[in-house]
């Protein structure tokens, strides 16, 4: 399947771009238990604890970050499997700024298979969004909170 | 005399006995000291490389003794092993995978849980490969070459075409009126209560037996000492009850070969018992053919002629089981009730990268596809027209007359009266009122359909000259021996999941023989006494080896006629058997009854005459039967919800000579329901990765019995004039039949908007779409 | 960052995986065997009674195969733990005939001819007797739903339905007329 979404956030474009390709802000944007490691500068791995309805379970994954034109476009490349399954994510996200707003454009080719979802097809939609929706969501908190406190920091140290 | 439990009585059945207490022997209830169970690691994609396949961390799992992978059976020469088409299916891939749910390594562990623990350890690394799920897509040049282990390098699996191309398509231009509409049939999956598996064990001397969910005992047990290279007199195959089979317990499952070998390997009984999500992700499918179908007629609708065009989709291999000479099994029948002059027929079936099968689900090979598309094109027509589609059809019918009837497409059918049938069905449905009230609701914007279906059945195969399944001729056997004290044993080469053949067949023999029913048992399933028979499917038992039967009692008889005669002091062409008794002729005062005749065969035959008493038959049947009908549905439509609600649906079957007409109506109820869901509710559907959408019983909806409709059923009967008892068999009719005529009902009433066709499943989800399309909801 | 369970760890936790004593009444009489946590009652019955009756045709508590009665109600054995049924009352297919007496129930589903392959039978029946228990004269619209549970695939349910009606009547009667 595919997904994509555009949204602004207040917070430089180099700092955006950045934080999506930093194995420890990333961390901080997926709600589900998990761990991180870095392998090298392009290269990650870790493992997740996900699922969809019922069917949840431990899944490895690696990544890699496969084009990377700093601060505007970069791919990525996710590779997952685990609990029979096993996932692919292809995503590529460009950064533009305007007036001291960012904005992110995402697209990602999902491709899941497996038990998760051929079980969980009903389900996958939906679960899929939430997470999506979620991921980004608590990016925007981390930028834009981060720039508030950065804000607030310069502000403190005056 | 009546004997009891003879022909046309709604004995009870003998079965029941051991089901309705729990002892039913089941394969999964099979237990051997020692006994291991296996268990399978499945592949996630649809198409995928193998890039490596660690088994280090399952053998650790406590209770785990072996895990097993393609390469070890290449070494064997197991890895690839033939289908019953003459294909080749993998057992456990070397490369690659071609289905989601495809067998990838099996882990044989002490307990069930334990395996299934072993299985959760396997790490299989893939490397996932461009998935093709459409089968037109299939076809198309460029498409990725599914099989490149064939030596011709296409997804065209085959090419398979019968009758008159150049004049049907003349008689197409000439005929006044023409409809096409292309029929979609998905795929759909039989699943039997009881899923798939076998216990499979060597013994000291090397003998291997095998409990096993088949249908086919015989073949299975040639097909594994062709394949394995075992002697087949060191290989027993046991089938033991079995929990429905459909045709979804005939194909040969990489399961059973793993089993067998697992069983090789540790030295210890093997089991395997498939779960559910495998049965349904795994096993043979039935359906998915594309068909596009056009009939010409005259203005006044006299059909002239017709074409079919089909593409299969059949999977990543054609493990079909259908006779040889025949890939899309007996779909040219699909010229069905009526005297077509021209007809042409090509089927062109592709690979795909989904499970394998084709004509798992009572389909008496393909014959649903065919009943449907004939029975659909008509009622198209009919509208087409603004005929009625009953008036139609009775313009049309093979008339009584002309039977044998020889179709454009090759069959002789045996008998029939199609007329009478439809007649009937019209009478108990109350046709011509049902018209008027559907007139009454039109006016009100309410909407009522009535779908008929006049179907042609085939089944019974079949003749030696024509068929064959890997070269075994389709014959069917019965051997029967008679005890002093005028008991006896009967066994046969087919085999039943259901069908009640332990009463059935003791009826035919207590017939033939005057022997009570109750004092003869019927046995199936063990090749090592069982006589060499194809199996059952295809409703081809009471039409082959319900023969067997007959001519084995009568080969008896001829031999008893001369003990009897022996006996009465008398010639033996003075006797004759008449009344279930062998009776002086003109004096029928002096008899002896078969009990009598037995007993004297052990202790008093005559001299010079062998003693004993026994006979066995193998048949080979002269031509198919073919069963008919006529099923009338009432339904209506919810405006609001889409929702079709089945309000009557009459079923007029006409299965020849009736052995127990308890027996025939519970298969008529039972296949009718199937047909309904496949209609309504069943469809499997792969998603552009090849991801089932569903695979288990959540998604997969069978009907329960609040959905499933109260059926009334009747009957006309037509005898088959080659069956020895005239009988036809009628296991699958219902479910051949009743597509059509749910499906005609549905349009039917929805024809006033303009309608013409709805691919099944017709969910009220379809149903509310065209409705609110129209304005309507 | 805490590391995820490993299949190593699980391995671990399998070798001195607890076993547990169940005793539970099983068609009257008092059972016992040593089970893991997760052993399923079906496999409880199946295995480790040799009570082979209660079958299992699916994976999702779809098809009601393996219905059982526990403590009088009708449940489907798959669907719980064995420990669940410790110190509880279980009755299944095996437990219907009583000295060599037929149930009303198993002589309605041979007189009416509601089985065909018997695979689903020992389910059916089971919900069948619980739902007797407590309605005595249901309409056929009841039965339906009453077995919406119990899946078929052989008689499209109709001989069902009547075995179910018969085996009401009979339970009337002799109700009707003295002891059960």
């Amino acid at each position: 399947m595919q997904l994509e979404g555009t949204f602004g956030l207040r917070s430089p474009r180099e700092r955006v771009f950045a934080f999506f390709l930093d194995p420890k802000d990333l961390s901080t944007c997926i709600d589900d238990e998990h761990t991180i490691e870095v392998v090298d500068g392009d290269h990650f791995k870790g493992t997740v604890k996900s699922g969809v309805g019922f069917i949840k379970g431990t899944f490895t994954w690696s990544a890699a970050v496969v084009e990377r034109v700093t601060p505007e476009r970069a791919r990525l490349r996710v590779h997952g499997s685990g609990m029979g399954s096993g996932f692919d994510i292809d995503a590529t996200i460009e950064v533009s700024e305007a007036q001291g707003t960012a904005t992110v454009r995402w697209r990602a080719d999902v491709a899941i298979s497996g038990p998760i979802a051929s079980m969980g097809a009903r389900l996958m939609g939906g679960t899929i969004d939430k997470k999506t929706s979620a991921f980004f969501e608590n990016a925007r908190k981390r930028l834009e909170g981060a720039a508030a406190d950065l804000a607030e920091e310069s502000v403190r140290t005056l | 005399m009546t004997v009891h439990g003879g022909i046309g009585q709604s004995m009870k059945r003998k079965e029941d006995a051991r089901f309705i207490r729990g002892k039913g022997n089941y394969v999964d209830d099979v237990k051997l000291p020692g006994m291991l169970y296996l268990d399978i690691v499945r592949s996630p994609y649809a198409h995928a490389r193998i890039k490596s396949i660690n088994i280090d961390k399952a053998l650790k799992v406590p209770g785990v003794l072996a895990v097993i992978r393609g390469k070890d059976l290449e070494a064997a020469n197991l890895s690839w092993m033939p289908t019953l088409m003459s294909d080749r299916q993998m057992v456990l891939p070397v490369e690659r995978v071609m289905f989601q749910g495809q067998e990838v390594a099996a882990v044989v562990a002490e307990s069930r849980y334990a395996a299934a623990d072993g299985v959760a350890a396997v790490e299989v690394e893939y490397e996932p490969l461009p998935v093709v799920v459409d089968p037109r897509k299939a076809l198309e040049p460029g498409a990725p070459i599914l099989r490149p282990d064939r030596k011709e390098q296409t997804n065209r699996i085959w090419h398979w075409e019968v009758g008159d191309k150049k004049g049907t398509d003349e008689a197409l231009k000439d005929s006044d009126v023409v409809v096409a509409e292309d029929l979609y049939i998905p795929r759909i999956h039989v699943s039997s209560i009881e899923t798939c598996g076998c216990v499979a064990a060597f013994d000291t001397m090397g003998k291997l037996t095998v409990w096993m969910t088949t249908q086919a005992p015989h073949v299975i047990r040639t097909v594994f000492a062709l394949v394995a290279g075992l002697p087949e007199h060191k290989i027993r195959i046991i089938s033991p009850d079995i929990g429905g089979g459909f045709g979804g317990k005939v194909p040969v499952y990489p399961g059973y070969v793993i089993a067998v070998v697992a069983a090789l390997k540790t030295g210890h009984p093997v089991k395997w018992i498939e779960d559910r999500s495998e049965n349904i992700q795994s096993d043979s499918f039935a359906r998915d053919y594309r068909i596009t179908a056009e009939v010409g007629a005259t203005k006044d609708g006299k059909l002239k002629a017709l074409r079919v065009k089909t593409i299969a989709d059949h999977g990543y291999t054609d493990a079909a089981a259908n006779p040889s000479k025949f890939p899309a099994g007996l779909f040219h029948i699909v010229t069905g009730s009526y005297p077509f002059e021209k007809a042409f027929v090509e089927v062109d079936a592709a690979y795909t990268n989904k499970p394998p099968g084709g004509i798992a689900y009572r389909c008496s090979f393909r014959v649903t596809e065919a009943a449907y598309t004939i029975e659909r094109m008509v009622d198209i027509l009919a509208h087409k027209l603004g005929m009625d589609p009953a008036e139609l059809r009775m313009k049309n019918f093979i008339p009584p007359a002309s039977f044998p009837y020889k179709s454009a497409l090759g069959w002789t059918y045996d008998s029939g009266d199609y007329p009478a049938a439809l007649r009937k069905a019209m009478d108990l449905i109350g046709y011509e009122e049902l018209r008027k009230e559907q007139q009454e609701k039109r006016k009100r914007g309410e909407y009522m359909g009535i779908g008929i279906s006049s179907f042609t059945e085939i089944v019974g195969a079949g003749p030696s000259q024509t068929f064959d399944i890997l070269g075994l001729k389709m014959f069917d056997s019965c051997e029967i021996r008679i005890h002093p004290t005028g008991k006896a044993i009967a066994r046969f080469g087919t085999k039943s999941q259901g069908q009640g053949h332990e009463t059935t067949y003791a009826q035919i023999l207590a017939e033939e023989l005057g022997l009570s029913a109750e004092d003869i048992e019927i046995e199936e399933g063990d090749t090592d006494t069982a006589p060499y028979g194809l199996g059952t499917y295809a409703s081809r038992s009471t039409p082959t080896a319900g023969a067997a039967a007959v001519m084995a009692a009568r080969k008896i008889r001829e031999k008893a006629q001369k003990i009897a005669a022996h006996l009465l002091e008398a010639r033996p062409d003075d006797v004759e058997w008449k009344d279930h008794k062998f009776v002086v002729k003109g004096s029928p005062g002096k008899s002896k009854t078969m009990q009598d005749v037995a007993f004297a065969a052990y202790t008093n035959h005559p001299q010079g005459m062998e003693a004993g008493l026994e006979a066995v038959d193998y048949y080979d049947p002269p031509n198919l039967t073919f069963p008919f009908g006529s099923y009338i549905c009432v339904v209506d439509i919810d405006k609001e919800t889409g929702e079709v609600k089945i309000r009557r649906f009459v079923a007029v079957d006409d299965c020849g000579t009736i052995i127990n007409p308890m027996i025939v109506e519970g298969q008529i109820h039972g296949a009718l329901t199937m047909g309904f869901a496949a209609s309504m509710l069943e469809e499997i559907e792969y998603d552009e990765n090849g991801n089932i959408q569903g695979g288990s019983f959540m998604d997969y909806l069978l009907p329960t019995a609040v959905e499933t409709p109260r059926w009334e059923t009747a009957k006309t009967v037509t005898p088959s004039p080659h069956h020895p008892l005239g009988a036809k068999g009628v296991g699958e009719s219902a479910t051949v039949g009743s597509p059509a005529a749910i499906v005609n009902a549905v349009v039917d009433a929805l024809s006033p908007l303009g309608v013409t066709h709805i691919d099944i499943p017709i969910t009220p989800w379809k149903v509310w779409k065209i409705l609110h399309e129209k304005g309507e909801a | 960052m805490a590391l995820a369970e490993s299949p190593m760890e699980a391995e671990e936790e399998a070798r001195f995986a607890p076993l547990y004593k169940v005793t539970a009444k099983v068609n009257g009489t008092p059972r016992t065997a040593e089970v893991e946590a997760r052993t399923l009652l079906v496999h409880f019955l199946r295995e480790n009674l040799g009570l082979t009756g209660t079958h299992i045709g699916c994976d999702t508590t779809n098809c009601g195969a393996c219905a059982v009665l526990l403590d009088g109600k009708a449940v489907k054995s798959c669907t719980i733990l064995a420990v669940q049924a410790d110190g509880r009352d279980v009755m299944t297919v095996e437990g219907l005939e009583k000295d060599g007496k037929l149930h009303a129930i198993q002589e309605g589903f041979h007189e009416e001819h509601g089985l065909q392959c018997g695979f689903c039978t020992p389910g059916m029946m089971m919900t069948s007797v619980a739902f007797l228990s407590k309605h005595s004269n249901p309409t056929e619209g009841d039965i339906r739903h009453a077995i919406a549970g119990n899946l078929c695939r052989c008689t499209g349910y109709l001989n069902i339905i009547k075995s179910v009606q018969y085996a009401a009547r009979k339970m009337r009667e002799s109700k009707g007329g003295g002891s059960a």
